[in-house]
């Protein structure tokens, strides 16, 4: 079966397909953007922090070190998002060759 | 407007039962279309898969993402002519397999959810769970060589993600050894679905993962 | 075993979004957010399935995937 009848996909400017939305959908998708990004470069700190920690030859005091302020930006990070209402799959989005550095 | 589907041989030949579906061929290849949806939607999404899967499961196929869209019949048909070659080997590479998904990750247990009394207490954790992750994809790439074609860790922070493309012949019996695995694997969570259509293992300039 | 079969529960859907929302064949014809016709920011398509997490059946009533009402 071909498509080449009448009446299917007439030829038309090419246009994005669009979904119209309200200015609180938009506001909550330009949120989850924004929290989406942040959240990416926590995760590639965390990643280059237990790296460097399993590569070894830190101070003690060095490793209390990256792992307060990891956890302070895990805690900061689950703030946000519950004041945005948001859960952490909410925050997935690809981002196309970035997404691909997680 | 129309949504794009799937790429097959054009000498597969799908028969497509889903309404409103229709097979444009160009070359050796086909293409399967459809109208346009209107909305994106959870559904949508789902029924692009189900769509997929329907096709998948008598031919060889390229997934196409969900939200592909085309002009017309005849840009469609541009489509396959100016990635045809790229595409044409894209599905010798999967030829006859499909994707099988595991999902592998520690269980939330109490102790974890409590906040960590220290950061050397915090990294600690982070460290135990980076090799727990990793030791369970070394440990399954080595149950799966031999038995499948590709292996390809797919993004995931706290859990690992490994898609096999295995060849049909394989499904059940990789299936089998996975859910064997994840059974003698009491310190992990792990959920293994498929066989899927190869999504993973098709994409543009993508690294395709270590061949077993 | 059918392949619908293993699309029938609620891990098999999150694995099937994932894989058609995140994996595949990249073709252009992005989904654009847009209010009253003007284009505001291209989010990605995870941005827009709401809500992330699995809810069970449509809205509409239904099985969204066996197309069964």
């Amino acid at each position: 079966m071909t498509a080449d009848g009448p009446g299917f996909g007439e030829p038309e400017p090419r246009r994005r397909a669009r979904i119209e939305a309200d200015p609180e959908q938009v506001e909550r998708g330009l949120v989850q953007l924004v929290l989406t990004l942040v959240e990416l470069l926590r995760q590639l700190m965390e990643r280059q922090a237990i790296r460097r920690v399993e590569a070894g030859g830190l101070e003690d005091d060095q490793v209390e070190e990256l792992g307060r302020t990891l956890m302070l930006l895990d805690e900061k990070m689950t703030e946000l998002r519950d004041h945005f209402g948001l859960e952490p799959e909410d925050l997935n989005i690809d981002l196309g060759p970035l997404g691909r550095l997680l | 407007m129309i949504t794009l589907y799937a790429v097959t041989w054009r000498a597969d030949a799908p028969v497509l039962d889903e309404d409103g579906l229709a097979l444009l061929a160009d070359g050796d290849l086909a293409m399967v279309v459809g109208p346009a949806q209107g909305t994106a939607s959870r559904d949508d999404a789902l029924a692009h898969g189900r769509i997929v899967e329907q096709v998948a499961s008598a031919a060889d196929v390229l997934p196409i993402r969900y939200g592909a869209t085309a002009a017309d019949t005849d840009a469609a048909r541009a489509l396959l002519r100016e990635h045809g070659s790229a595409w044409a080997a894209r599905l010798q590479k999967v030829e006859g397999c499909a994707e099988i998904a595991i999902r592998a990750a520690p269980p939330a247990s109490e102790a974890e959810a409590e906040r960590a009394e220290s950061g050397a207490e915090h990294m600690a954790r982070l460290v135990s769970r980076t090799r727990l992750l990793d030791g369970a994809e070394n440990e399954l790439g080595e149950l799966l060589t031999g038995r499948c074609r590709v292996v390809r860790r797919l993004a995931g922070h706290e859990e690992l993600r490994l898609s096999c493309l295995v060849e049909r012949a394989n499904v059940e019996p990789v299936r089998s050894l996975l859910e064997e695995w994840a059974s003698a694997r009491t310190d992990m969570l792990v959920t293994v679905t498929g066989p899927w259509a190869p999504y993973s293992f098709v994409a543009d300039g993508e690294d395709s993962g270590v061949a077993l | 075993m059918s392949q619908m079969s293993v699309v029938a529960d609620d891990v098999a859907l999150v694995d099937l979004l994932d894989r058609v929302i995140g994996e595949g064949v990249v073709i252009g014809g992005d989904i654009v957010l847009s209010i009253a016709g003007i284009d505001l920011v291209y989010l990605g398509l995870r941005a827009v399935l709401a809500p992330a997490h699995i809810a069970g059946p449509s809205a509409l009533g239904g099985d969204a995937l066996t197309g069964a009402p």
